[in-house]
């Protein structure tokens, strides 16, 4: 695999940057599927399979519900793929330029406001995460945008309604600036 | 004319590579989610979220890391939070450990963190998880400042 950077980048966990500002991506190397990812899977159905022969009706209960749960979160993974596609068409310089470690407040506070539009589960958005440094975005920006996620605009109606105006508006506003100022202790960390 | 026909094939190719790479990295993200929907079901079946009320009541301090552990660790949809952290309430368990558990509910996410290392790296998801742990008691005993000052 070619690494175009002289010192190899521990957090890029086996991807490259392939074609920093060329607006391609190598990885022909890249294997489909991350063998970390598989074994977890293989360990966790082991687990799964032993607790059947225990509990067969509790594991019955997991099943259904995961199988829920993956349903209904196909169509947030849907818009996510609409998102990277949208990515991959953004030239790699205008991603770095505005979200780049060098982007200073200002990425931060698009990093921000995104986290809190986003709508469904984290996880959901980490392949958009990953794939986002890869094109050069930085890790406080990343950062920034989960933490963030905290705060989201279409249920701030039913925190309201649970737990008050004001605790709302206090909870929310401390979020976001937590989020931007972490978002900063991110790209200040090396 | 002919310009103007070949430039939308070239953005349609554009389009269609951008999808392309697209569903393939999403494909291989797949795994990773996998884990976190298990995960969050084996978590739902075993552990009663409404159960942890008995934790409470030591002291404010040791209130808020609580609720920050058992948001770190309990996952789901926000509003299921929101429900949990109202029942908390009502039973008397302090704003400021509620905050901090609505906080970690969506910040920390445990059951997250073995995706989170795949896709976006160990040291990335442990240092994010840690700090937002502390975020999520820092916004709670904030909070419970305010709570003092009367302004909640």
């Amino acid at each position: 695999m070619k690494n175009e950077s002289k010192q190899p980048d521990p957090e890029m966990n086996g991807r490259n940057r392939g074609g920093q500002g060329t607006g391609k991506q190598s990885g022909g190397k890249q294997p489909l599927v991350s063998p970390l990812a598989l074994m977890i899977v293989a360990v966790l159905l082991l687990m799964i399979a032993i607790l059947y022969y225990i509990d067969p009706e509790g594991i019955s209960r997991t099943l259904k519900f995961a199988g829920g749960l993956f349903m209904g979160i196909i169509p947030v993974l849907l818009v996510v793929v609409v998102f990277m596609a949208a990515a991959n068409m953004v030239p790699l310089s205008f991603l770095k330029k505005h979200l780049g470690s060098t982007s200073g407040g200002m990425g931060l506070l698009i990093a921000v406001l995104a986290g809190t539009f986003s709508h469904g589960p984290a996880y959901a958005w980490y392949p958009f995460l990953a794939d986002l440094r890869e094109k050069g975005v930085s890790n406080g920006k990343i950062a920034a945008f989960l933490y963030a996620r905290a705060v989201k605009i279409p249920l701030l109606a039913a925190m309201a309604f649970y737990f008050g105006l004001s605790f709302t508006i206090i909870f929310s506003t401390l979020i976001l600036v937590a989020s931007f100022f972490l978002g900063k202790m991110f790209e200040l960390m090396r | 004319m002919r310009i103007l026909i070949c430039m939308k094939v070239t953005d349609v190719q554009k389009i269609k590579t951008a999808f392309q790479k697209a569903f393939r990295g999403m494909f291989r993200s797949v795994p990773a989610i996998l884990i976190v929907v298990l995960l969050i079901s084996l978590l739902k079946t075993y552990v009663a979220a409404d159960s942890i009320v008995r934790f409470f009541g030591l002291c404010s301090f040791t209130d808020t890391l609580l609720g920050a552990l058992f948001g770190s660790i309990l996952a789901g949809n926000s509003i299921n939070s929101y429900i949990i952290g109202s029942e908390l309430l009502s039973a008397g368990v302090p704003y400021a450990a509620v905050s901090a558990f609505l906080a970690a509910w969506v910040i920390v996410g445990i059951v997250q963190l073995p995706a989170e290392s795949v896709q976006l790296g160990m040291r990335f998801a442990v240092t994010r998880a840690v700090a937002g742990f502390f975020l999520s008691v820092g916004v709670g005993l904030l909070l419970a400042l305010f709570f003092r000052t009367g302004l909640i």
